[in-house]
């Protein structure tokens, strides 16, 4: 099921430093929504209060008119996040962190988690790595690998912080067409933070751009190109 | 006034770790493979230099003493001071030193490692909980290894105290000599003080440990940063613990 999310009054503070002040905006479900901006405005940060690894000092974040932990309690809302440096297990191997979510939740039997792990790790061409260790793959293998490791766990919303941060055009352009091809294939509302503007223009059906904790630009892609945005300059 | 802060807060971290490491333990049998993991890890670490610390303190206790006893012409009861001196005190204390700089260190440099790479962040998002997944099993583990690690360096220490007993000229007692007066004066108590202490000790070691790896953040400059400081307050907390622990089995007849 398709999942909009709403954040409304969101605020966050860090040793006094405000990084959201009272953040209100709405993602349509169903779509991949792109926020760019520049570094340290926040755009982590609202991806973190989504996931719940950041605790908002106000506010709420509600999921089909449903509060984040009531969607997660009743509708078994699934949130998945791919970190901007992948954030493997590195004591463990490839497919074993594919597996770990089911494995440790002891969902499934073995071999048909692995036979789902393998089937989305040849989805993303990376089954011939799956025995190897994540310090053995490079930089694009391993944004693969943490998004097969999200996909497992069939998740409702996607998270993306920076998914092209430190990676060359041609691995930008595979993960740009894994995420088009995964809004084809699958119901999921993806939401990206990025400061990639080509890239985002090549993923999104919405940009919001965040700037001093606000979104104050938002709107289809081919609209926030006719906005003269000082963000947007390169692209001109 | 902050360092007073500091410490209170840190005893906190320490009290509540400690507590839901305690509740996690429901979840010892879906553990089992990685506390067994642990266990051999943690073998492997500290077996072989602890064979080499008890076995050398076990010799020093009985060649000082052993000379000095002889000159009374009571050697022969050498047995009893080095096992007594072992059990109760000195390997307890050497095992967890041992233990928090060999193991201890490392549980802190793997653990602050994930979380500087966010790999802990990535376990909650999977909805594993790190002190199940990370804590449970370091915990176990040294909960059963130190003790056994003391058992181990008892044995290996009056080895080391009876072979320099019999070959120093100046001391001359047989092992049988030796052993029949260690079997005569070592009580189960005595060896049951010890193993009180390591339990102890591991607790302190295993969760502070954890501790300062969960709560590392920053850099990779911080991991170095942790390890040290986690090394430090296992040691000075091993010290103090090791007083009050003392007293206390002094207090209830156990010593």
């Amino acid at each position: 099921m398709n999942k909009s999310i709403e954040y409304k009054n969101i605020s966050k503070s860090f040793e006094g430093k405000v990084v959201l002040d009272n953040f209100s905006h709405s993602f349509e479900s169903g779509k991949v929504h792109v926020i760019l901006g520049k570094s340290g405005m926040g755009k982590s940060v609202l991806l973190k209060v989504l996931m719940g690894l950041i605790t908002p000092d106000n506010g709420e974040i509600l999921i089909n008119n449903k509060s984040l932990d009531l969607a997660k309690e009743i509708d078994s809302l699934k949130v998945s996040y791919v970190f901007q440096f992948s954030a493997l297990l590195n004591s463990l191997s490839v497919i074993d962190n594919i597996t770990l979510y089911l494995d440790e939740k002891n969902i499934d039997t073995k071999e048909n988690r692995l036979k789902k792990a393998y089937k989305i790790l040849s989805d993303l061409d990376l089954d011939h790595s799956a025995t190897k260790n994540p310090s053995e793959l490079s930089g694009g293998m391993r944004k693969r690998a943490a998004i097969a490791r999200s996909l497992m766990i069939e998740p409702d919303i996607l998270l993306y912080d920076e998914p092209t941060a430190e990676l060359d055009q041609i691995n930008t352009g595979i993960i740009a067409n894994i995420i088009l091809d995964l809004k084809k294939a699958k119901p999921i509302t993806q939401l990206v933070v990025t400061h990639d503007i080509s890239f985002a223009f090549a993923i999104a059906d919405t940009i919001s751009i965040l700037e001093d904790g606000l979104i104050n630009i938002s709107g289809k892609p081919e609209e926030i190109k006719e906005i003269n945005h000082p963000l947007l300059k390169p692209i001109a | 006034m902050r360092g007073i802060y500091n410490f209170f807060n840190s005893v906190g971290l320490f009290l509540n770790l400690f507590w839901q490491t305690l509740c996690s333990l429901k979840f010892f049998s879906v553990s089992i493979d990685k506390i067994f993991s642990q266990l051999f890890d943690m073998g492997n670490r500290t077996l072989p230099v602890a064979a080499l610390i008890s076995l050398s303190i076990g010799a020093v206790l009985a060649l000082q003493t052993g000379i000095q006893l002889s000159e009374y012409g009571i050697q022969d009861r050498i047995g009893g001071i080095v096992g007594v001196s072992l059990c109760t005190e000195l390997a307890p204390v050497m095992a967890a030193i041992l233990m928090a700089g060999r193991v201890g260190s490392s549980i802190t440099a793997e653990i602050s490692t994930m979380s500087v790479y966010e790999e802990i962040s990535a376990l909650k998002t999977m909805d594993i909980d790190p002190i199940r997944y990370l804590v449970l099993p370091r915990f176990v583990a040294c909960l059963i290894t130190l003790p056994f690690l003391v058992i181990y360096m008892d044995l290996i220490g009056w080895l080391g105290g009876s072979f320099v007993s019999n070959l120093n000229q100046s001391i001359s007692v047989s092992f049988s000599a030796f052993y029949n007066d260690l079997s005569q004066v070592v009580t189960f108590s005595d060896i049951a003080s010890g193993l009180i202490k390591s339990v102890f000790f591991a607790i302190t070691i295993s969760i502070t440990s954890c501790l300062v790896g969960l709560t590392t953040n920053g850099g990779p400059r911080e991991i170095g940063t942790s390890v040290t400081k986690s090394v430090v307050a296992s040691f000075i907390s091993i010290l103090i613990l090791d007083y009050i622990l003392t007293r206390f089995l002094i207090l209830v007849g156990l010593l």
